[in-house]
């Protein structure tokens, strides 16, 4: 009943949470690819790297979080 | 429509003054809120505030038992009551009350000084002469400063990696390494740098958006911003609640991460 209760709540929840999760990771990815570029100068090659790794962060995180909420 | 916030420095840190007044008027009115509500208590038919409590209490329960199981998520109920009374309460501060002060005359002991005045204010012409004035918005949510979002999801952050290695150092170490040891910097960028960073900023976005459309939507004439501004001001206390309730969760989440064997 309990869980019944909470349901719409919990969809709220996790539609807050995955976007926050997966923009915030391919930022970051996208930041320091950038900011190793900048250091190494070798536009544009770890910035798509860190994007790529920040779009593969943000859904091994989301992954984790929806565990949780559909732990069964 | 620009505010002035007056802050003072101290041992290398800036220190935010309406900020640090209202993250303790939000714990003053959490504390009265529960005294009132835990008074005169009954263990027979619960009556007024008392049913108030017991349903947050419950309400709690509910989502730490979605995470954990019943012993385990027992432990956790009054962090969570604590964290979601005190955000839900912070996060409605600013959505019901929005009170500005305007400043013309220096006040050093409100940390606005005529250095402020001069370097902040804006002209203004009153009876024919300008005058330079500041505005300081006294009241206001404490979850709308980023600094206390950050402060709340560290100590969140820091408690739950402190209970899993408390509750058993070998398996804190290994489950860096699950499901497998390539996985290792995935973890590390995951629990030191997008949770630290997502939890507090979804609750600072939300609130302080809220914040600056009101703000704004106060600065225009009352004939074209009355509808829009009930309407906001309605939207603004459900996201207040919904915000108030994802970091609680989120919260029990991540202490779940941490806590529950079965991952």
């Amino acid at each position: 009943m309990k869980q019944d209760q909470n349901r719409p709540l919990r969809a709220f929840a996790l539609v807050g949470t995955i976007g926050v999760e997966m923009a915030t990771s391919v930022i970051f990815g996208f930041w320091a690819g950038s900011a190793i570029d900048r250091w190494l100068k070798t536009e544009p090659w770890f910035m798509l790297i860190g994007l790529l790794f920040g779009l593969a962060l943000g859904v091994y995180g989301l992954y984790l979080l929806v565990k949780q909420f559909f732990g069964e | 429509m620009e505010h002035y916030s007056p802050t003072f420095k101290a041992l290398g840190m800036t220190f935010d003054i309406p900020v640090m007044l209202m993250s303790v008027l939000a714990s003053i009115l959490v504390l009265i809120l529960v005294t009132i509500s835990t008074r005169n208590m009954t263990t027979g038919v619960p009556r007024g505030m008392q049913n108030f409590f017991e349903w947050v209490i419950d309400f709690v329960r509910g989502i730490a038992g979605q995470f954990m199981d019943a012993k385990t998520g027992t432990k956790f109920v009054t962090l969570g009551i604590t964290l979601f009374l005190y955000i839900f309460i912070s996060n409605q501060m600013g959505v019901l009350a929005n009170f500005n002060v305007t400043y013309t005359e220096p006040n050093p002991s409100l940390g606005i000084t005529q250095e402020v005045i001069n370097q902040h204010g804006h002209a203004v012409t009153h009876d024919g002469h300008t005058v330079k004035e500041v505005t300081v918005s006294w009241f206001k949510s404490p979850t709308a400063s980023p600094s206390v979002t950050f402060g709340l999801a560290l100590m969140v952050l820091l408690y739950a990696h402190y209970l899993g290695i408390k509750k058993s150092p070998g398996k804190y170490v290994k489950h860096w390494f699950e499901p497998s040891p390539a996985m290792f910097i995935l973890h590390v960028m995951e629990e030191f740098i997008i949770k630290p960073l997502t939890l507090p900023l979804r609750l600072f976005g939300n609130i302080f958006a809220g914040e600056v459309l009101i703000a704004f939507l106060l600065a225009g004439s009352a004939a074209a911003v009355s509808i829009p501004l009930v309407i906001w001001l309605g939207y603004s206390v459900f996201v207040g609640s919904i915000q108030a309730y994802i970091f609680t969760t989120l919260t029990l989440v991540y202490i779940s991460q941490k806590v529950v064997d079965d991952h």
